[in-house]
This record gives C-alpha cells, structure tokens and sequence, in this order.
C-alpha cells in the first residue's frame, strides 16, 4: 500500500466526515474541520519560514545586507502581540500597504480603466457591426447610470435622473445575479469535484464503507446525545 | 409514535437528493453536448500560437478545492506547452499551490510520454520549479525586475543562476507567454503587472465564478483566453484531443443545475400558492 493512497484514504475519511454535516454538526465534522485548519496554518507557516530564511536570511550571508532591512521590519509586526511595543509594527505594515499600493495604482488606471475605456470607444470608432455598436451604446449606458446612481450629493442630483439611477439599479442587479449565479455553480463544482474523488474507482468501495461507518457512528453519538 | 414530515430541515433534504444527482454522472457517465465558448477557443488558439521553444511562466494559485475542477487544464496546457518544445518556470504565489505543481508536472509527464512515445521531459531543460514567491503583487513586480536576485535557489535548492535553462531569463521581457492559474479569488495583478508591463501574452486558468472579472479583460485582449471551471476543461480537452475527467464533471454540473433549477421552480410555486391561500406572505 504506498503513500499516495493511504493520502487518497485519509482525504476521502476527512471528506465524509464533513459530508456528515448532511445529518447534524457533530464531533466527527469538527475533528476534519480543524484538522483542515491546524494542518493549512502549519504548512503556512513552514512554507513561509522556508522563502524568508532562504532567501532573506542565506541573502544576508550571501552578501545582501539590505535584507536585513526586511529581516528587522518584519520582525517588528510580532511587536503586534504586545500592547505597548504595537506601535512599532505600524513601520513594516506601513512600508508594505505603501510599496503595494504604489505599484497597484500606477498600472490600474492603464489596466482597469483606460483599457476598458478604449473597448467601449472601439466600435464607435471603427463603425463595426451594428451588434458590437448595440453591445458598446448598452455598455456605455450601464457605466453612466451606475455611475450616476453612486452620485450622493444630493444637491447636485436632479429629479430627471430618476430613471436613469433606475436604470443603473437595475443594470446592478442583474450584474449581482449573474454573480451569484456563478458562485453558487462554483460550489456545486467544488462539492462535484469532491465527490468524484471519493468515487475514484480505486477508492470507491473503501469510501462506501466509511460513508456508512461514519453515518452509523454519528447516527449513535445523535441517539445517545438523545437519551442523555 | 408518528414521524411529522413538516419537522424535517428542508435544506438538508435537498442537499441530499442533489449529492445524490450528482453522483450518477460520475459512476455512470452520460452524454451531454457540449458548446465550445469563446474563452475556451481563445485559451486554445492562444496557446496554440506559442511559438516553438518559447519560455513560459507558469503561476499556480490551484489547491485542493479546485484542484478537480481544474487540474485537466493545467495538465493539458502543460502537455501542449511541452509538445511544442516549450520551457516552462513554474511557480507560485500562494503557498497552497506549491504541492499541486508537483501533480500537474507529474501526472503532465504521463500524458506526454503516452502521447510521444521515447520522449522524456528533463529537469532544467523542458522546465523548472521556483517554488513559493512571497508578496503577492510587490513580489511579482519583484519577480518579472530580477528573478534571479528575488529566487536564489530553485525548489531543489540549486541556485538559479546555475540553472542551464535560465541562462538568458531574468525579467519579465524574457517570458513571453504566461499561463496564469487562478483559485478562488481574483487577482488581476498578473494583467497588472505582466501583461500590461511587458506586453506578454497572458492566459488564465479560473473556476467558473471569475467569469464576469475575466470577461472584462478578455474583451480588452489583456487575456488572451480562459480555461472557466471544469466546463472550460471539458471544451480545452475535446479542443486538443486529449480526452480526460472533465467531461464527467461537467455531465454532474449540468444535471446538477437542472435539479436546481427544477427545486427553484417547485420552492417558488409552492410559495405562490402559499401567498394565493392567504398563508404566507
């Protein structure tokens, strides 16, 4: 029996006992729960601990003492534990949320809003098909009244815009519902996904017989919970 | 003693019935057809017009949940990737997607040698592992400024800049094609940083909720094309010919969401005529 499928065993074990949530949460369910959260926190943690040490660590002894800039602000955001040393974390989090945000912002207004700009400009420029011109005057319109409805001043919104705001609401909506509908398929795919890998063929027989010891187990801790 | 049907969780009910539609399809698959989209074709025409002997970055964000709706893909852009003699730099920027690289090159390598017979893929010739990248966005920037200065030492610990395959790759200009594998969560940096920056070619492997994010920067041809959920892997594997788990997936989604759909219709009927009677309201 090599390692892998033990692995298999273990995943499909894991996979059923939250499945038993399906009759009530119960100590089965919370054991893979937080064995799902203990065994992802530590592998966070060494994965982590690996890349600083190799390569700001080795990076210092290697002849790049600008790392132990890093090194010591990083240090610092454990100063987050103690609550008159907190104040010290600010500098790390400070140079992380700055460098982070100055690179975001510098590309977004090409990649997030230039670029969208030019796509509904396009097929009014070009002259394209009466499709792509239907599909860019929709879009347009969309963007305004979105817009317009997130305009909360209320002084400067005159009573005309109604419908338009409407419009926008509207346009929102469907947009908030073509979301949900993809999350909610994304969870069914998850949940599919899942189960195909219990009914592999090499496990199938092995995930049947848990499945029914672990609905008899819960089944039975439910009954004695019952006649206590 | 009687048993008051009205006592039992509703919820709980269907999500039963609906674990059991879905397991049909995938003990005994159906045939369900199956329309190629526009993202799917673009992620193919895309990949297909790499050049031979091209350098690719491959960025793995895929974990355990969505591995199975999304490793066919992976696998399968490997494959291809590697048949036109592609080198690949695998990496990621998520710790979770480090172990799921292991599977994509190794089970990528069975796919391959099946279809080329005698041909092996090597270490430091068809590609490389860098492994974990810390820092998200400022680490990526990072990485396409000065990979080598950001990664020292390869997953293995050899140092990059022995690396034969890396000899003339340092930024981002020497990548010209990324495959971007995405999880749950978008995470428009890569277009932000690579292809907007570097004018690289950019494809995206996502589960099927991303589809309004890359819809946008599809339309834009800032992603060349999308691998959406196991539905974009089913139409990437009858696309190359490499036929694979998908399918079934998407026979268990499609009948999943029929069901859905049909408890919808009941619930909301049921309902109705719940407010008609004077009920509910």
């Amino acid at each position: 029996m090599d390692l892998a499928f033990i692995g298999q065993l273990v995943a499909a074990f894991l996979m059923i006992c939250v499945f038993s949530l399906l009759y009530k949460e119960n100590p089965l369910s919370r054991v893979a729960e937080h064995a799902l959260i203990g065994v992802a926190a530590g592998y966070t943690f060494v994965t982590n601990f690996w890349f600083i040490f190799n390569t700001g660590v080795k990076g210092v002894f290697n002849g790049n003492p600008q790392y132990v800039i890093a090194l010591v602000l990083g240090a610092l955001l454990f100063t987050n534990l103690s609550k008159r040393w907190s104040w010290l974390s600010r500098y790390g989090l400070a140079l992380v949320t700055g460098t982070g945000v100055a690179l975001a912002i510098s590309r977004v207004v090409l990649t997030d809003i230039f670029n969208q700009m030019v796509v509904v400009a396009e097929p009014f420029l070009s002259l394209s098909s009466p499709v792509q011109i239907f599909n860019s005057v929709l879009m347009l319109a969309i963007t305004v009244s979105v817009l317009s409805y997130f305009l909360f001043t209320a002084k400067a919104r005159p009573k005309q815009m109604g419908p338009v705001n409407k419009f926008g609401r509207y346009a929102m909506m469907v947009s908030f519902g073509v979301a949900y509908g993809t999350t909610s398929t994304y969870r069914i795919n998850m949940a599919i996904g899942r189960l195909d890998a219990l009914l592999d063929p090499s496990i199938r027989i092995f995930s049947y017989v848990m499945a029914a010891a672990v609905l008899a187990a819960v089944i039975y801790w439910d009954l004695r919970l019952r006649n206590k | 003693m009687s048993f008051d049907f009205r006592k039992i969780d509703r919820r709980r009910v269907l999500y039963v019935i609906q674990l059991i539609v879905m397991s049909v399809p995938l003990i005994y698959p159906i045939a369900i057809p199956l329309p190629i989209d526009k993202y799917s074709r673009g992620y193919h025409e895309a990949v297909e017009a790499v050049p031979e002997g091209t350098v690719v970055g491959y960025c793995n964000f895929i974990s355990g949940g969505q591995w199975p709706l999304l490793e066919s893909g992976a696998k399968r852009t490997v494959v291809r990737l590697w048949e036109k003699d592609c080198k690949i730099i695998f990496f990621a920027f998520a710790d979770v997607g480090v172990p799921f690289i292991d599977l994509i090159i190794e089970e990528a390598i069975q796919i391959y040698e099946s279809r080329n017979p005698g041909e092996t893929i090597e270490y430091d010739v068809d590609y490389v592992r860098l492994g974990y990248i810390a820092g998200l966005e400022t680490g990526f920037a990072e990485f396409l400024r000065d990979m080598k200065g950001l990664v020292p030492i390869d997953y293995f610990g050899t140092p990059t800049t022995s690396l034969k395959m890396l000899e003339n790759v340092n930024t981002g200009n020497d990548i010209p094609f990324m495959v971007w594998a995405e999880s749950g969560t978008p995470a428009p940096y890569g277009i932000r940083q690579y292809q907007e920056t570097y004018g690289g070619t950019m494809v995206e492997i996502v589960v099927g909720m991303l589809l309004p994010t890359i819809s946008v920067y599809f339309e834009t041809g800032q992603v060349a094309g999308a691998i959406l959920g196991s539905a974009g892997c089913a139409q990437y594997e009858y696309l190359t010919g490499m036929t694979g788990p998908a399918l079934r997936l998407v026979n268990a989604l499609s009948l999943t969401t029929v069901m859905v759909l049909v408890a919808l219709i009941v619930g909301n009927i049921e309902h109705l005529y719940g407010v008609l009677k004077g009920g509910k309201k």
